[in-house]
């Protein structure tokens, strides 16, 4: 079942009411109903008669198109609601200018990957910020990186795997970006994972993107990862996403 | 021009050969050579050179080059003056 909702590009929270008469597995898609590329949360779950499912849209397109399949063909959107998108930008990062910046690029860049040309790199509207868009990330023997983006020690330049974006909802792909970042422009120990999850983590949530995309995403990282290290970040991760945060 | 894994050598510093490198190019004790770059997924493109660096490095004698040749002649003269020595003493018995 598909609905087009207006929204008219206003940061919103959609509460989604579901319902079916008998147990099935469903899928939810929000997205831009001018571009099926432009994704803005994809999920599955099961179902038992009737549940609303919260949809956090710190950006948004100006009309939505909500489409939610199930297994069952009973499966019908009940209603839809927009409500308010609690956000938290007590952090001290919200006042720097710089962190501002990036999270205004990152978030454009994210909402346009899909169609963004690999090869070519981009940059934030004051120079500061560079992100080189590749196909795929390589070594230098040529060798596929499983990373969907890695930032220069040295530089700062960020580099993206359009081949993993492409997958990726909006809020991972910014996801991923504010976690570079944090690594370069924000860390203490620029080269501590963690930190930067954390730090990115602050950020992103701050923000009022929803929690369910940035776990997605870090598990999907962390399943063609699968180290040690990766496993402290999970665990520091589940606690993080513990909190009180509704979607 | 001394390289850097000698220089660490010297330094005799506690720190892994990766972070006390680090720590010098911060400094500015040393240029950067290679660019690193952080993975989102936490793996360490370069480690595994840097680990094949030091026990690469570890391999090479501690012992001056000269001194070992030295050493080995002197190893050499000694056994061949030491074999005529017990030969001769033998065939006189």
């Amino acid at each position: 079942m598909v609905v087009e909702y207006p929204l008219y590009g206003e940061s919103c929270t959609l509460g989604i009411t579901i319902g079916c008469n008998t147990p099935t597995k469903i899928s939810l898609i929000v997205e831009d109903a001018e571009s099926e590329e432009v994704v803005f949360t994809e999920r599955t779950g099961n179902l038992k008669g009737s549940a609303t499912y919260y949809v956090r849209l710190p950006i948004s397109p100006d009309v939505a198109l909500i489409d939610v399949e199930g297994e069952s063909s009973d499966v019908v959107i009940e209603d839809v609601k927009i409500m308010a998108l609690p956000t938290d930008m007590s952090s001290p990062l919200f006042k720097r200018p710089d962190v501002i910046s990036f999270i205004n690029f990152a978030e454009e860049f994210s909402y346009d990957a899909s169609s963004l040309q690999a090869n070519a790199t981009y940059s934030s509207d004051d120079d500061k910020y560079k992100i080189k868009y590749f196909e795929d990330i390589v070594d230098d023997s040529g060798t596929s990186l499983n990373t969907p983006a890695r930032i220069s020690q040295k530089t700062g330049l960020i580099e993206v795997s359009k081949k993993d974006f492409l997958r990726y909802t909006i809020p991972m792909r910014l996801a991923i970006l504010l976690h570079e970042f944090a690594h370069f422009y924000v860390n203490k120990n620029m080269e501590d994972e963690v930190e930067a999850d954390k730090n990115s983590l602050i950020l992103y949530m701050g923000l009022g993107y929803p929690r369910i995309d940035a776990y997605n995403v870090y598990l999907d990282v962390f399943e063609n990862s699968p180290t040690e290290l990766n496993k402290e970040r999970y665990e520091a991760l589940q606690k993080l996403f513990s909190k009180n945060y509704i979607a | 021009m001394i390289s850097a894994n000698k220089l660490y050598k010297e330094s005799a510093s506690d720190l892994p050969f990766k972070e006390w490198l680090r720590r010098e190019q911060l400094k500015g004790n040393l240029d950067i050579h290679q660019d690193n770059y952080l993975n989102m997924d936490g793996v360490d493109d370069n480690q595994t050179e840097v680990v094949e660096d030091v026990i690469e490095d570890s391999k090479i004698p501690m012992m001056p080059v000269k001194e070992a040749k030295r050493n080995r002649n002197f190893a050499l003269v000694i056994g061949v003056v030491g074999g005529m020595l017990i030969s001769k003493y033998l065939f006189k018995k």
